[in-house]
């Protein structure tokens, strides 16, 4: 045996035998522990929306987002784009670009250094999406999902705060609300909670309570409007796709909780037989629904009551669910809609949305040929009182 | 170690049942000597072999190997382009532990075989670029370095010019009388048998066949038997020693060729 | 000197050479070796967080040394983390791989006699490939993928020498080459029956990873290659002379004294075991342990000695390289196994048209 290793260790083996060796105890470095970053020095605590506490590091560095994020909710909630230092890749770019967050702060669109080039679709490989935040250093990084915790498992502070994340902290709620089935189809969850925790984040936490109160009472404007309880007929709708949506307060059903049959499948969508149908997805075309000629058995297509849902910038916000009633019970309530949500973009972000973008976040012309919207364009003369554009 | 090598007893072999190669062979070769096995082709010669070489398992029979042996077979295809250096180093696997990779020694040992041989400046080149008569040169020192007491060839001459013959049975000759080797092969060529060999055995088919001193087994009626050609053993001179060789007659330009036709006086 | 004169062993012409102290012979050693080593911390660097060469030697020196890491590194959180965490899982992946393919193609072809297979050519691969996406099938954790995978490959190997033997063809006779084929061929379509019967949230994964990549490393993935190859690959070196003396064949190997059988039945057991782990990791990665070999025999000649090495080493620096390939310069990564299947088989079609000229199986 001596003999036999005194031969391994001879110049000529030892030489072949080297490489492997430096591999083998390479490999075997990756037995360490794993490496974790420090806390910082002066830090301050914040609460994510899913209830987990970070140390975020003071004074505030930078904001990071950890993929896949968009910034469309932060920028809402903290009017703070100069405090990003990263955002996401070039797929979430053409997105942020199609939503009203890029024409109010067009700075945040067209800073390159706020956006990775290189990956130009996600890969399905997790690591290569958190190389990149990781190559800048920021305070905290913002984010959801699985690369969360993997950040989290090397501590790395990630917050979570986005509208689809948490909901496990208490639900803050408009007085006289009843507390939602589900924390996201009333909007006070997916909006308040996120909006309190980016507030705090950025130092503010006083920004929050002013937006909760002005959107409380824009509901119960809404809802002094439109007397929901008193409403003899209340529509059936499907909503396709993934949003819920605030149908109590719009005056609505949900076609598929009352039926508990899932999906938008055409064959299920025959036997629920809804009243409105609202369709969603960047080429959505009502126009192509109604003509499918699968659909004409649909009382909602015969009724030409098919409408793309102007998700965009207005999903949960009091202009959305106007927009929704508005469509539902057209008697009882006046086009205000544009109106809404001009003014509330002026009030918040100081900035004027023209005719062409109102159009655009309503979708006006993908559902020029429904039922009931011409009250959502800018030439409506339905209404003497409401003027149109200005 | 006794004084025999190589012995066998009722030896048979059969490929498929009832189809009997050979049967019932006995034989004993004595150690360092030369033994020449004869046969015409599908007579058995190599499964004969591939049994002594322990490669084959024989139907019936058993056969005693005192020492180690070594193979030189008759044609060598190689896959890959070893150097000779390296095909006669492959000849110390016995030497070299399982797990080990052949030693300094065992290198040296490997290049003075081929010195033996004569062969040693061709060490690096590739294999296949030698000639056969190297190349057979090349097994034969393969054979000695794996310290084989016992060596076993198979036809070692067929594929040989005349020249390459010559050398290759000499060295055979050198080899069992400098080296003690004991040595066994097969050919197609009696005179060949006859000039190296001390005993033979011929193969005649079925369980037949004869066996004993090349001188008396290599007769004219034997090798008549064996071949069903006429062939005459014939003495002749050479630096004052008297030698036998066997020379076939051929049918019938033995007959037709004038010039060679002398009539007894 | 052309004709063997029947020389006097007194007179010796030429002086014993060492092989090793041929100038040759240290150079090619010391760079491949230095090369993988080099190609390792520079693969380091490639990625979206900068890392510098200094740095990532740096840190992976320390990884490597045994004793723990000096308390004032010269290195940040970050940059450790990425090398650590991110980035050298995946390198010693694709090392470690291309490693055991290198060395498992080389004894494959020795052992067969035959420059021209590799494992996926005999089979292993497919059955290995059958065993792992059953597992996956099954949800088994990474220990049962990885067991499985072996007992397919060896289950694939036993089938294809197991038909070569009913037709009483040899280890080198294209017989078992065909049939190797035959059995690839068998344990593909089992595959294919498989990924009919995954469900929705299986069949993603398991089409990726047939595709062979090694996206997603981890520690404990590296950990279930580099054992069984590491392992497997240093008895294969302790062996490796052996498989000199089983490229001549049957008949001469058992002459010589080589232990044909159970020698042969080992060293198929062992690359069955290397590519099998291989495969659980990373899927099928073809044509490696087809090329690699080669090329490394055009390197160094076909002396088992230096080849298995250097295949070895070989092997590790082009999957390396193929994988830096694909996570640098390409946006959308390729998976691994389509650049070597994309590489390999015109370098094949080459290497054949080559040896038809010449012929490599020599007389």
């Amino acid at each position: 045996m001596l003999r036999y290793l005194s031969k391994l260790f001879q110049p000529r083996e030892a030489l072949w035998l080297a490489p492997y060796l430096c591999i083998a105890l390479i490999a075997l470095g990756l037995l360490r522990p794993l490496p974790h970053f420090p806390v910082p020095a002066h830090s301050r605590t914040v609460k994510g929306s899913d209830g987990v506490s970070v140390q975020v590091a003071q004074p505030l560095r930078g904001i990071a987002f950890a993929p896949p994020s968009v910034p469309d909710a932060y920028l809402e909630d903290t009017h703070s784009p100069e405090l990003l230092v990263y955002v996401g890749v070039a797929s979430g770019r053409k997105w942020f670009a199609n939503g009203m967050m890029s024409w109010v702060y067009p700075e945040v669109l067209k800073n390159d250094s706020l956006w990775n080039a290189k990956l130009f679709r996600s890969t399905s490989n997790p690591f290569a999406e958190i190389e990149t935040p990781l190559a800048y250093d920021p305070s905290v990084y913002l984010g959801c999902g699985s690369p969360v915790i993997q950040m989290r498992s090397v501590g790395l502070p990630v917050l979570t705060s986005g509208s689809t994340c948490g909901g496990h902290q208490k639900l803050l709620m408009c007085p006289g609300s009843p507390v939602p089935p589900v924390w996201f189809h009333y909007p006070e969850g997916p909006l308040f909670i996120p909006l309190r925790v980016d507030a705090d984040l950025i130092g503010h936490p006083e920004l929050a309570d002013p937006k909760i109160s002005s959107y409380c009472e824009s509901l119960d404007e809404l809802q002094g409007e439109l007397q929901p309880s008193t409403l003899a007929i209340r529509p059936r709708v499907l909503m396709v796709g993934e949003y819920k949506g605030d149908f109590p307060r719009a005056g609505v059903i949900d076609v598929t909780a009352e039926r508990k049959i899932p999906g938008d499948d055409a064959e299920r969508v025959l036997i629920m037989d809804p009243d409105m149908i609202f369709i969603n997805g960047f080429n959505a075309s009502p126009r192509e629904f109604m003509d499918d000629p699968r659909r004409q058995g649909l009382k909602a297509v015969r009724d030409r009551r098919v409408y793309k849902w102007a998700h965009g910038g207005i999903a949960y916000k009091p202009a959305g669910i106007r927009w929704l009633a508005e469509i539902a019970h057209p008697e009882r309530l006046q086009p205000k809609v544009r109106q809404l949500l001009r003014d509330r973009v002026v009030s918040e972000f100081g900035y004027r949305l023209s005719e062409e973008q109102i159009d655009l976040l309503l979708h006006v012309n993908e559902n020029s040929s429904s039922m009931g919207t011409e009250r959502f364009t800018r030439y409506d003369q339905t209404t003497s009182e409401q003027g149109s554009s200005k | 170690m006794s004084n025999t090598a190589v012995e066998f007893h009722d030896l048979g072999h059969a490929y498929k049942p009832g189809r009997w190669i050979f049967q019932n062979y006995n034989a004993e070769v004595e150690r360092g000597s030369i033994f020449a096995l004869l046969g015409p082709n599908g007579c058995g010669k190599t499964t004969l072999l591939k049994a002594l070489l322990g490669a084959l398992k024989p139907s019936v029979g058993k056969v005693v190997i005192d020492g180690r042996t070594a193979f030189v077979p008759q044609l060598f295809q190689v896959t890959f382009d070893y150097s000779v250096l390296d095909m006669v180093l492959m000849g110390r696997a016995r030497q070299v532990g399982l797990f080990s990779q052949p030693s300094a020694e065992d290198e040296e040992a490997a290049m003075a075989s081929l010195d033996r041989f004569g062969i040693a400046d061709f060490a690096r080149h590739p294999f296949h670029e030698l000639s056969g008569g190297e190349r057979q040169l090349v097994i034969f020192a393969r054979a000695l370095v794996s310290e084989a007491e016992i060596l076993i060839l198979d036809e070692p001459t067929s594929a040989l010019d005349l020249k390459n013959q010559i050398v290759v049975l000499d060295w055979i000759t050198r080899l069992s009388h400098q080296d003690g080797l004991t040595v066994l092969f097969t050919t197609h060529h009696p005179h060949h048998a006859l000039a190296v060999a001390d005993n033979a055995l011929l193969m005649l088919g079925g369980s037949k066949y004869a066996s004993g001193l090349a001188s008396e087994v290599l007769s004219e009626e034997n090798l008549h038997a064996l071949y069903g050609v006429d062939l005459k053993l014939l003495p002749f001179e050479h630096k004052g020693q008297l030698h036998e060789t066997l020379v076939p007659v051929l049918p019938y330009a033995s007959r037709a060729r004038k010039e060679l036709l002398h009539p007894l006086a | 000197m052309t004709e063997a004169i029947m020389a006097d062993p007194a007179i010796s012409q030429a002086k014993t050479e060492n092989a090793w102290t041929q100038k040759r012979g240290w150079a090619i050693p010391l760079l491949l070796g230095v090369g993988v080593l080099v190609a390792i911390v520079a693969s380091l660097c490639i990625g979206a967080y900068p890392m510098s060469f200094a740095q990532a030697a740096r840190i992976v020196m320390h990884l490597a040394w045994p004793g723990p890491l000096p308390l004032n590194p010269p290195w940040t959180v970050k940059e450790i983390t990425v090398v650590q965490i991110i980035r050298l899982p995946r390198v010693l992946l694709a090392t470690l791989a291309g490693l055991g393919i290198g060395i498992s193609g080389t004894a494959l072809q020795g052992l067969m006699r035959n420059p021209l297979v590799g494992p996926d050519i005999v089979g292993v691969s497919s059955g290995a490939a059958f065993g792992g996406v059953l597992a996956m099938l099954w949800d088994l954790p990474p220990a049962g993928i990885i067991g499985l995978a072996f007992c397919g490959g060896m289950l694939a190997m036993a089938c294809t020498f197991g038909l070569a033997k009913l037709s009483r063809a040899g280890t080198d006779s294209m017989i078992t080459i065909l049939a190797g084929v035959f059995v690839g061929a068998f344990f593909l379509a089992l595959i294919d029956l498989i990924k009919h019967l995954a469900n929705d949230a299986q069949l993603p994964s398991m089409v990726f990873w047939l595709l062979g990549t090694f996206v997603g490393a981890d520690a404990r993935k590296v950990a279930m290659i580099a054992v069984p190859t590491l392992c497997g690959g240093a008895l294969l070196m302790t062996l490796r002379w052996r498989l000199n003396l089983l490229s001549l064949g049957d008949l001469d190997a058992t002459t010589l004294g080589a232990n044909v059988g159970v020698l042969r039945w080992v060293i198929l057991a062992l690359v069955s075991l290397i590519v099998a782990s291989q495969v659980a990791v990373s899927g099928m990665v073809g044509w490696v342990g087809l090329v690699v070999p080669h090329c490394a025999r055009m390197l160094v000649g076909p002396d088992h000695r230096r080849l298995l090495p250097t295949a070895g080493l070989l092997g590790a620096l082009f999957v390396l390289g193929l994988d830096d390939f694909t996570r640098a310069i390409m946006k959308a990564e390729i998976p691994v196994g389509v650049l070597t299947a994309l590489i390999g088989t015109p370098v094949v079609c080459f290497l054949l048209w080559k040896s038809q000229g010449k012929g490599w199986g020599r007389e």
